[in-house]
C-alpha cells in the first residue's frame, strides 16, 4: 500500500464527513418527491394496470445495482494496479451497497413476477443471472470478514469484484440472448413516454441515495482503519517502551 | 391479492430496506467505527 495512504487522520473531528448524512437526507427526501411525482402522474398500464407503479422502483434500483458493481470494477482494477487502501475502502463500499440492491431488485420483481407470470420465482436467464451476481458479492463481502490481513483481503476481493462485475452483461443481455418470461430492458426509449419522465428522476433519486451508501459505508471503513493504525502505532510504541 | 396489494407491498419493501440500511449505517457501522477510533486514540494517549 502507499505510504501517504498509511495513517491519514488524526483525529475524530477531522475523520468523519459532517456532509454525508445532510446528503443522505436529502437524497431521501428526493426520492420520497420522484416517487409521489411518478406515482401521482402515472395512468394505469393498458396491460399492466396498476402494477406498472412497480417499474419507479424495481428499474431505478437494479440500474443503481449495476452502477454500484461498476464502482466496484472500476476501484478493484485500481487496487490491483496501485494497491491504493482508497479504491480497496470504496470498492468494498460499493459492493455492500450493490448487494442491498440486487436483493432488492430480485425480491421487487418476483413481487412484480407473481401477479403478472403468476409466480413467486421461476428459473429465467434474467432472475438466475441476477440471483448468482447477488450470489458472488455475498461471496465478495463475506470473503473480506475471513481474511484478517489487509494487503491480501483487498487483492483477493478485488479479484473477486472483477470476476463478479463481469457478470453484469450477461444479466443485462440475458433478456435478448436467450429466450425469457422477462420483458426487454425497460428504459425510456422502451416505455410509454407518459411513462419515462417519472423512471427518470426515480433512477437519479435512486443514484443518490447510492451515492450516499458508499460515501457513508467508505467513511466509516476510513474510520475504522485509522483506529487500527493509531492502534498498531500504540502497540509498537508500547513495545519499544518495554525494550 | 389485488393489484393494489403487489404495489404496496413493492414500495413497502423498498422503504424498509433504505430506511433499514440507512439506520444500520448510521448507528451500528458509524458508531462501531467510531468507538474504535476512540478506543485507539485514548489508547495511544496513554
Amino acid at each position: 500500500m502507499k505510504s501517504s495512504e498509511t495513517g491519514m487522520l488524526s483525529s475524530p473531528d477531522t475523520a468523519e464527513q459532517r456532509w454525508i448524512p445532510v446528503f443522505g437526507a436529502i437524497a431521501i427526501a428526493i426520492l420520497i418527491t420522484t416517487q409521489v411525482y411518478a406515482f401521482s402522474t402515472s395512468a394505469p398500464d393498458r396491460d399492466m394496470g396498476n402494477l406498472q407503479k412497480i417499474m419507479y422502483v424495481h428499474v431505478p434500483v437494479a440500474w443503481n445495482a449495476f452502477i454500484a458493481i461498476f464502482v466496484v470494477l472500476l476501484a478493484s482494477a485500481r487496487v490491483l494496479w496501485t494497491g491504493s487502501r482508497h479504491a480497496d475502502f470504496l470498492a468494498a463500499s460499493a459492493a455492500e451497497a450493490g448487494a442491498v440492491l440486487t436483493a432488492l431488485t430480485l425480491v421487487l420483481g418476483s413481487i412484480w413476477g407473481r401477479p403478472t407470470w403468476g409466480v413467486w420465482w421461476t428459473w429465467d436467464p434474467r432472475l438466475t443471472s441476477t440471483l448468482v451476481l447477488l450470489l458472488i458479492f455475498i461471496g465478495y463481502l463475506s470473503l473480506r470478514s475471513f481474511v484478517d490481513e489487509p494487503d491480501r483481503r483487498a487483492r483477493w476481493s478485488a479479484a473477486v469484484g472483477i470476476l463478479g462485475a463481469l457478470n453484469v452483461p450477461v444479466v443485462y443481455m440475458s433478456v435478448r440472448w436467450w429466450r425469457t418470461l422477462h420483458q426487454v430492458q425497460s428504459s425510456p426509449s422502451t416505455v410509454d413516454p407518459e411513462y419515462a419522465l417519472g423512471l427518470r428522476i426515480n433512477a437519479i433519486a435512486v443514484l443518490l441515495v447510492l451515492i450516499y451508501f458508499i460515501a457513508r459505508r467508505y467513511d466509516a471503513a476510513k474510520i475504522e482503519y485509522a483506529a487500527d493504525e493509531i492502534a498498531e502505532r500504540a502497540s509498537l510504541a508500547g513495545r519499544a517502551g518495554n525494550v | 391479492m389485488s393489484e393494489w396489494s403487489y404495489v404496496t407491498a413493492a414500495y413497502v419493501v423498498t422503504w424498509a430496506v433504505i430506511i433499514g440500511y440507512t439506520i444500520r449505517l448510521e448507528f451500528a457501522i458509524m458508531r462501531r467505527a467510531r468507538e474504535k477510533f476512540r478506543v485507539a486514540t485514548r489508547e495511544i494517549k496513554r
